[in-house]
């Protein structure tokens, strides 16, 4: 693909124009296609499907899939679901962050329910799910992250 | 812009607007509206630049002011 | 009047009628179906505890407060949302609801500042639901959670963002989209994290347009009038009208203090306006600040050439000066040597006592208004056609329609309360066609799209809507029953326009608007059911401004789109006051109520009542005035709140003009440009200070109110009255009452108006033809005021202003939002944060040809003068088209317009100008800028 990044943001999110609720797709499809969803790009997609940015900014924020930037190599979900909140969830989320603060290539988020309850607390790493997380079991999971 | 008295374009400007129709009509109405819309000093300073032959005159204006506003300018009472 | 903040009913009203009998609280109520439970329950007088609902909004039934038991009813629904049934019986304050009620409210104030200012002030309304709802402690924590800490924005001048207050209700959000618009407010984030944001940015520098309906809507103080925060919570409230546009919103002007101390802390639009219900723009609500400026004169003053300097003066002496002066031209050059201007921004009471001391004590006919050059046209063009010179419908009318033809006007920037009551029923499924040359927000902008944009070249209107006409009338579209039954000049009109020289295809050359366009709007305007024409200075300011609006009218008839809600030919009206103005005789051809000076019967009326003769010939117009100044039959000047000398085309004439005068007398709030001309000044008053009424586009007269006395020491009808008694014509009124009285016992169509009558029962659209009548909202509606409408064979005679090779491009004007006309008023307030320059727009390929990029300063030349200003290339504009506002007097953009006027009123051709635009060097720029700016008084 050519052109500057609005061009093509201005291309992907025209495929979704004429759908129904278009943002949703459209969205998905920029994320795919460019990695992620830069703050800049919510003109461009406002401008093509008639919304206004704040529109766009609203839906982009509320979904915790969308990135502000490339994604990195390593991801951490750690749920902050009712559940796992009542067996340490908060604790593992805050050890998490700081854990990897300092390094560039991880990013942690939170998520509302991976449907583990049971054996919270719980997160994804890298995609993959673990349940009955502490604080060493990550550390081991994650060796070699740098 | 250029040289042409005031009234003398600005009756231009509503001889085209009737420029279209017969002329017994045309004068009618560019007369209706002179005298509708016209302070009197205008219609005099029209009519004695029609009396001098003026150049730059719409030749409907010129008509007009010779068969209806040169001797009086206008009925009384101009209601639509 | 105490401050008591107007009721909120929670959900908004629901038309019918009262059917429905509900008890709330063993408080029998009835209602219409469809309203709320809550709406009902503050209707029987027991108010819900709510934080999401206001009446202007929509129900959303996030808060959870406004929960009730109702009999026969699983649970505790929330009262905003559930729609009451007959005979359904409605508990509020059971033990169940108050618990629950309770934990809602504790979460709320856990996450809302122990020491909230606004709570503090009155203007947050969160401490005190708690204590309404009983919450005594917060088991989560004061102010412990996220938002507390948040930043807040201060970016907008008029309003602060702090979101430490936000309980995020999404009042804000929604009183965005639904009620302005913009939608430029959104929820970021989710649960605790959520936010409210103007799109990830700060107020300034998004979408936002500074309407304030967010802030009105706001229940707590988080989003607040910085006037509120910096001076606390008014004290007393005075409901007045408008003074910017034509749509004439009502306000509640907030104020402390009494009298001359009197400090406007807001100004609240006011739920019961019929022209705005609550809502209004930036200008209204926040740009009154000029009110205060320290420009603003506050005595008269004289001198006796204009190259002298000012000598301040008593008001007694000022009026002399005027008095003696004006005779004295008189005495020398005849009673025809002097006349006046009556002011658009003035109230109808104050413009029928200029009219009456022209034509009494002047005794001539020599009275104009600045409506001249705005909509003349509009009070020549329906008069032509239905008998009437005003709109045909009522503002609400735009409910109803299905489709909107929207020529030369742009009415998100000029008449923004109505640009959005319109978008809002684009919304709900109208469809939009925009005439315009430049690509208009209405076009394209969040959540509304016009099925059409025509974009049609300046100067040809009646090419085209002659081909709107044709394809109506030869396809067969056409309403011949209501042709029939109501029009005249009929058959001849129909043979006319079918001629093929009117054909879209024909016209095409001339309009570039494309053919098949043409046709398809031409289709959905006739197709209705109900469409409405709403146009704008895009249709008048042509010299065939008149037969446009002829046209639109025959146009009008032809689909028998007169007479009913939702249809109407209806003009955005510039000023506050342009249809009051043109009303009260300020023509120079008529007098009060449009009736001809030649007219013998309505001459006595006003010869008795006023003991002089009056003359049959009409006066001297604005443009004829200057021609008169500069041939020297034409010498003294009364001119009140109209700077001509910057508004008026072709500046270089008018200034000649003024020069030529021996006495001008200028009346304004400011030392404008015209009083660089004028020998007396005398200040006048702002709409604040006077009493009396406006009257809006949808000839609505609403009263302006004093929120406090003259700060000049006198009334504009006052000063006109004496300069007419010292005169020697005795004029004089206890108060502007009896000037209301005298125009309703001499004009029928106001002879049920009354300034108490408006005081007690509201707002009235004139025709008002007895005390009885409570007016006329939709005109036309079983016969034309003149009895049959008139069908006009509608000649399109291009403007002789053509484009050649020195002047290949045509520019046209407008102006924005945030400011207003030449901006004396809106240039002395923060409004000048959005605009702080004119700019010209040029499309790209325009400007590549001449080498100028965005930021460049231009040279505009037209075949009269030349201006700098920077360039933007812009979108909007079609190739060929240059575009400026006229808000800034170092731009002049009137040096560059022409003499050319309509054909029938001389109201300029603003919208028409050859011109060139060359790269000019920046130090061009900043000589003719400082040039110009020293020649300019004021900032
Ligand atoms: S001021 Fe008006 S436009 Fe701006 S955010 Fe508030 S409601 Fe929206
Ligand atoms: S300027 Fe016009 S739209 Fe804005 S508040 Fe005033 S009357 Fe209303
Ligand atoms: S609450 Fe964590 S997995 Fe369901
Ligand atoms: S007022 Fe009903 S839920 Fe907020």
């Amino acid at each position: 693909m050519t052109g500057t990044r609005d061009e093509r943001v201005r291309e992907i999110v025209t495929r979704y124009a004429a759908h129904r609720g278009p943002l949703l797709p459209a969205l998905h499809a920029v994320q795919e296609d460019l990695g992620w969803i830069d703050r800049d790009d919510a003109a461009v997609i406002a401008d093509v499907l008639n919304l206004s940015k704040a529109d766009v900014h609203g839906v982009v924020t509320f979904y915790a899939d969308f990135r502000d930037a490339a994604a990195t190599r390593h991801t951490v979900s750690v749920c902050r679901g009712e559940a796992c909140q009542a067996v340490g969830g908060q604790e593992l989320y805050e050890r998490s962050v700081s854990r990897f603060a300092t390094i560039d290539d991880v990013t942690v988020t939170e998520v509302f329910c991976l449907g583990n309850c049971a054996l919270g607390p719980s997160a994804q790493l890298d995609g993959r799910l673990h349940g009955r997380l502490s604080d060493d079991r990550v550390s081991a999971l994650t060796q070699g992250w740098s | 812009m250029t040289g042409v008295a005031p009234v003398v374009r600005l009756s231009g400007d509503v001889a085209r607007q009737f420029a279209h129709l017969p002329v017994e009509q045309a004068v009618e109405a560019v007369a209706t509206h002179l005298s509708r819309f016209w302070e009197p000093r205008m219609l005099r300073d029209l009519v004695s630049r029609v009396q001098a032959d003026e150049p730059g005159i719409d030749p409907l204006v010129g008509r007009t002011v010779r068969e209806r506003l040169a001797a009086d300018p206008g009925p009384t009472d101009r209601r639509a | 009047m105490i401050l008591a903040p107007e009721p909120d009913l929670g959900t908004p009203a629901v038309p019918g009628d009262p059917t429905l009998s509900v008890t709330v609280d063993g408080q029998p109520v009835h209602v219409a179906p469809g309203t709320s439970v809550l709406r009902a329950a503050g209707l029987a007088g027991v108010p819900i505890p709510r934080l999401c609902a206001t009446d202007s909004l929509a129900a959303f039934g996030s808060c959870r407060l406004c929960l009730v038991e109702i009999d026969g009813v699983k649970g505790t629904p929330a009262s905003c949302t559930t729609p009451c049934v007959d005979g359904m019986s409605v508990a509020t304050r059971t033990p169940q609801v108050d618990a629950l009620r309770r934990g809602v409210m504790e979460l709320y104030l856990s996450d809302h500042p122990q020491d909230c200012p606004g709570c503090a002030r009155g203007s947050c309304e969160v401490q005190r639901l708690a204590a309404e709802v009983g919450v005594a402690e917060v088991r989560y924590g004061l102010g412990g959670a996220s938002h507390v800490d948040d930043a807040g924005d201060q970016t907008n001048p008029y309003f602060a963002y702090d979101p430490a207050a936000c309980i995020v209700c999404s009042r804000c959000v929604r009183a965005c989209g639904e009620v302005q618009g913009t939608f430029a407010l959104t929820v970021a984030g989710r649960g605790f994290d959520s936010r409210i944001t103007p799109g990830g940015t700060n107020f300034l520098s998004s979408e936002c347009v500074s309407c304030g309906a967010c802030v009105q809507a706001c229940p707590t103080s988080a989003l607040e009038e910085k006037a509120v925060i910096e001076l606390g919570m008014p004290t007393r409230a005075v409901v007045t009208t408008c003074a910017y546009c034509g749509v004439g919103c009502s306000f509640r002007a907030e104020v402390q203090g009494e009298g001359a101390d009197t400090q406007v802390v807001r100004m609240v639009p006011w739920k019961e306006g019929r022209a705005n219900e609550g809502h209004s723009c930036v200008k209204g609500r926040f740009a009154f600040g000029y009110a205060a400026h320290p420009d603003r004169q506050r005595h008269p003053m004289v001198r006796d050439r204009i190259d002298e300097p000012w000598r301040r003066v008593s008001w007694d002496e000022a009026i002399a000066r005027v008095a003696a002066g004006f005779r004295d031209i008189q005495a020398r050059h005849g009673v025809g040597a002097i006349g006046g201007i009556s002011s658009s921004r003035c109230t109808n009471e104050d413009v029928y006592v200029v009219q009456k001391m022209v034509r009494a004590a002047f005794g001539n006919n020599n009275i104009d208004t600045c409506a001249r050059v705005c909509h003349s046209p509009t009070g020549y063009g329906l008069n032509q056609a239905f008998g009437t010179s005003a709109g045909t419908q009522d503002f609400e009318s735009a409910d109803h329609a299905d489709v909107f033809l929207v020529i030369g006007a742009n009415p998100t920037d000029a008449h923004p309360v109505f640009g959005s009551r319109l978008k809002r029923r684009v919304r709900a499924g109208a469809q939009l066609i925009v005439a315009d040359p430049r690509r208009i927000d209405l076009v394209r902008s969040a959540h509304v799209e016009a099925a059409y944009h025509l974009p049609v070249r300046p100067g040809t209107n009646v090419a085209f809507v002659n081909a709107l006409a044709h394809v109506v009338v030869t396809e067969g579209l056409i309403d011949r029953a209501f042709l029939a039954a109501r029009c005249e000049n009929v058959e001849p009109y129909l043979q006319f326009i079918a001629g093929p020289e009117h054909s879209p295809e024909a016209t095409e050359q001339i309009t570039g608007i494309p053919a098949s366009d043409v046709r398809a709007a031409a289709r959905l305007y006739a197709a209705g059911p109900a469409s409405a024409i709403y146009y704008g200075l895009g249709v008048t300011e042509h010299s065939q401004g008149s037969t446009m609006v002829m046209g639109m009218a025959n146009l009008a008839m032809l689909c028998g789109m007169l007479g009913r809600p939702g249809v109407g030919v209806n003009p955005l009206r510039g000023q506050n006051n342009v249809q009051g103005s043109c009303d009260m005789g300020s023509f120079p051809h008529e007098l009060p109520g449009y009736r001809h000076v030649s007219i013998p019967e309505v001459r006595h009326l006003y010869e008795d009542l006023w003991g002089v003769t009056l003359q049959a010939e009409p006066g001297l117009r604005i443009p004829n005035m200057f021609d008169s100044a500069i041939s020297g039959s034409f010498r003294g000047l009364f001119v009140q709140g109209e700077d001509i000398a910057q508004s008026d085309p072709n500046t270089q004439h008018v200034h000649a003009a003024l020069e030529a005068m021996e006495l001008v007398v200028v009346q304004d709030l400011f030392l404008n440009e015209t009083a660089r001309f004028a020998h007396v000044f005398l200040p006048g008053t702002t709409f604040l200070e006077k009493d009396g009424t406006f009257t809006n586009a949808e000839r609505r007269l609403g009263r302006v109110r004093p929120v406090f006395p003259s700060v000049v020491g006198k009334d504009e009808w006052q000063v006109a009255c004496e300069i007419a008694t010292a005169m020697g014509y005795p004029m004089s009124y206890a108060h502007p009452r009896e000037i209301m009285a005298e125009i309703a016992a001499t004009t029928p169509t106001f002879a049920g108006v009354s300034l108490d009558r408006l005081d007690a029962q509201g707002s009235m659209q004139w025709p008002v033809r007895d005390d009885s009548s409570m007016g006329t909202p939709i005109m036309h509606v079983d016969e034309f005021v003149r009895g049959r409408g008139k069908l006009t064979e509608t000649v399109y005679v291009p403007t002789t202003e053509r484009t050649t090779r020195r002047f290949p491009l045509i520019l046209t004007t407008g102006r924005i939002l945030s400011q207003y006309n030449v901006g004396a008023q809106t240039r002395r307030t923060p409004n000048s944060t959005w605009h702080p320059a004119d700019v010209l727009e040029i499309h790209a390929s325009d400007a590549e040809v001449r080498g100028v990029h965005s930021g460049d300063v231009v040279e505009l030349t037209s075949r009269v003068g030349s201006t700098t200003l920077r360039a933007v290339i812009s979108e909007r504009m079609p190739p060929g088209v240059v575009y400026t506002t006229f808000h800034h007097p170092v731009t002049g953009a009137n040096v560059v317009t022409t003499d050319n006027s309509d054909w029938a009123t001389n109201c300029p051709e603003y919208k028409v100008t050859a011109v060139q635009v060359t790269v000019a060097t920046a130090l061009e720029h900043t000589r003719g800028v400082e040039a110009r700016a020293a020649a300019v008084v004021a900032p």
